[in-house]
């Protein structure tokens, strides 16, 4: 698969809540589950100066979907855009999450939710289920899309949502259920990857998590994403952004 | 097609347009977004004599029109490079220049030495000027002396085009660029980054972890373009010019003022076909004025 470089123009440019927004943008070829590109102002302005990582929230049919937050001022920007406007597009980049027959579920917490509805959409398992964490019932969003992709067990900090449970917390249940997965995929804050490595390793689960890091160039070049994990320390554009739980283990 | 060659050293470019260590990893990065063999060369990550594993914590922070990095040289090492990486990017028709770096005058003639021993190796750039590491590095970009002295050492141990890259941070770039001349420099590279640090303000913590880093990108590029200037005219040696280019008018700028080659730097995070685009364009300018490449450069009027 090639990746490529290109500016195409924004499709579709929509909020999905106070902080977040979809965008999407025509652009092949057809990424992995798992993967990202980045994404910066086409239009040659040099401030804000570098691309941001952004993973893949859906691709179909040569259409590219992202689900972004505002996190800073350059993803503000992006979320003032408007349709037609220029972006630049490099990609898709980094490795994918691994496919299984069997049973998988798909854990994410807030943002971290975003590559999690391609992931399961294109999964070819015959169970399929989120686990898909909010602060707050009113700080969620998509949830009817991911209702359409697989069975979804919502969980929130403060219980507006599904039930009020850390994601980590879910699973265990799920597993003590008799419900256990053959393998888990999370994204979402470290702390929560973390917490969910212990308990998939608690009921013998194989796991992989995507990491984020900054990231200058997205393809291995400026070597500015490398982070220091228990288990290794990794390049996360190149040798990532998916690692298996061994990422979480401390190295002996 | 316009002859767009030119000359540094013993080295014949194909074109100006070169890529700046440490923004094209060792190449093969590249191969998706941009044909190698149209552009001049590339300069790889810099080498030291071992491998280095670089600064732990936040390595790049974007700044107004820029970016502050603090990478802190991390490569493979000399022989992992040269056994591994060269059979990789030993087959691109184009110049290949490695950027090198160590904390002694003896590792850095012990380096020079070994890498002058790889035919394929086109030009040697010797970094003086890295901010991001504690020892060496900077120590040695600013002495005159140190410089001249170093480049002499160096120059008696390899006969490739030796490149001096030369380090913004210092109170007269030309005195630090006349040295490299009299030690034996076959060009001048410039600028390296301009040192420069970020803050965190809710943590009230420096947001690289390693406190300060490197400035590039357009932000530096009227310092660079300054710099370049009063260096062309300093010394007989071919300047290399770089420092914020992102456009076919940046590279222009650069020439005109005297830049027998430029570096693209910081800019192919963000576009990394930008090279083959410049090389192109560059082509594209010159033959539609029906100017050649020796006119262009140093056409300042002053």
């Amino acid at each position: 698969m090639q990746q490529r470089s290109i500016v195409t123009k924004i499709a579709d440019l929509m909020a999905v809540a106070n902080d977040c927004f979809l965008m999407a943008v025509p652009f092949e070829p057809e990424p992995l589950p798992g993967q990202f590109v980045m994404i910066s102002f086409g239009d040659g302005r040099t401030d804000p100066f570098l691309p941001r990582p952004i993973s893949i929230f859906d691709w179909d049919d040569g259409m590219l979907t992202l689900l972004i937050r505002v996190v800073g001022r350059g993803t503000l920007l992006m979320a003032r855009q408007a349709v037609g406007m220029p972006v630049r597009v490099t990609g898709p980049l980094g490795n994918s999450f691994p496919d299984e027959s069997g049973s998988v579920c798909f854990i994410g917490g807030g943002i971290g939710i975003a590559p999690l509805y391609y992931a399961a959409k294109r999964s070819t398992a015959q169970d399929k289920r989120f686990i898909l964490g909010f602060r707050s019932a009113e700080q969620s969003y998509l949830t009817d899309d991911y209702l359409k992709i697989a069975t979804a067990h919502f969980v929130s900090d403060d219980g507006s949502l599904g039930d009020k449970l850390f994601p980590h917390q879910k699973l265990d249940a799920l597993a003590k259920s008799g419900e256990k997965p053959d393998l888990v995929i999370t994204c979402g804050p470290e702390k929560m990857m973390a917490a969910v490595h212990e308990v998939a390793k608690k009921h013998g689960i194989r796991d992989h998590h995507s990491l984020e890091s900054r990231m200058g160039c997205g393809i291995g070049a400026c070597l500015g994403c490398r982070v220091q994990m228990p288990g290794a320390s990794v390049l996360v554009c190149k040798e990532g952004p998916i690692f298996d739980g061994s990422i979480f283990e401390e190295k002996k | 097609m316009t002859d767009l060659r030119v000359h540094i050293g013993k080295t014949t470019l194909k074109n100006p347009i070169l890529t700046a260590s440490g923004t094209f990893g060792y190449g093969p990065e590249f191969e998706p977004y941009l044909n190698l063999n149209a552009i001049g060369g590339f300069c790889t990550k810099g080498i030291s004599l071992e491998p280095r594993p670089g600064n732990p914590g936040i390595r790049i922070v974007e700044t107004a029109s820029g970016m502050l990095n603090s990478i802190g040289l991390e490569n493979c090492g000399s022989r992992v490079f040269l056994d591994e990486t060269m059979p990789k990017i030993a087959r691109y028709d184009t110049a290949i220049i490695v950027n090198f770096y160590a904390y002694t005058e003896e590792d850095f003639v012990k380096l020079a030495a070994v890498l002058s021993e790889n035919d394929r190796i086109d030009a040697l750039e010797m970094n003086l000027s890295c901010p991001n590491v504690k020892q060496g590095g900077s120590a040695f970009g600013a002495d005159p002396k140190l410089i001249e002295s170093l480049t002499a050492a160096v120059r008696k141990v390899t006969a490739k085009t030796l490149i001096v890259k030369l380090s913004p941070n210092v109170a007269d770039i030309t005195l630090t660029a006349r040295a490299a001349e009299a030690g034996g420099a076959d060009a001048v590279s410039l600028i390296n980054t301009l040192v420069g640090t970020a803050i965190d303000r809710r943590t009230r913590r420096f947001v690289l972890g390693n406190k300060v880093g490197g400035l590039s990108g357009p932000a530096i590029k009227p310092v660079a373009l300054r710099m370049v200037w009063q260096t062309a005219k300093a010394v007989k040696i071919p300047v290399i010019g770089m420092g914020g280019i992102a456009s076919l008018g940046d590279v222009l700028d650069f020439l005109i003022v005297g830049a027998r080659a430029v570096q693209v730097g910081s800019a192919n995070f963000v576009d990394p076909g930008i090279a083959q685009t410049l090389a192109e364009g560059l082509d594209r300018y010159l033959a539609e004025r029906q100017e050649t490449i020796d006119q262009l450069i140093g056409s300042v009027q002053e």
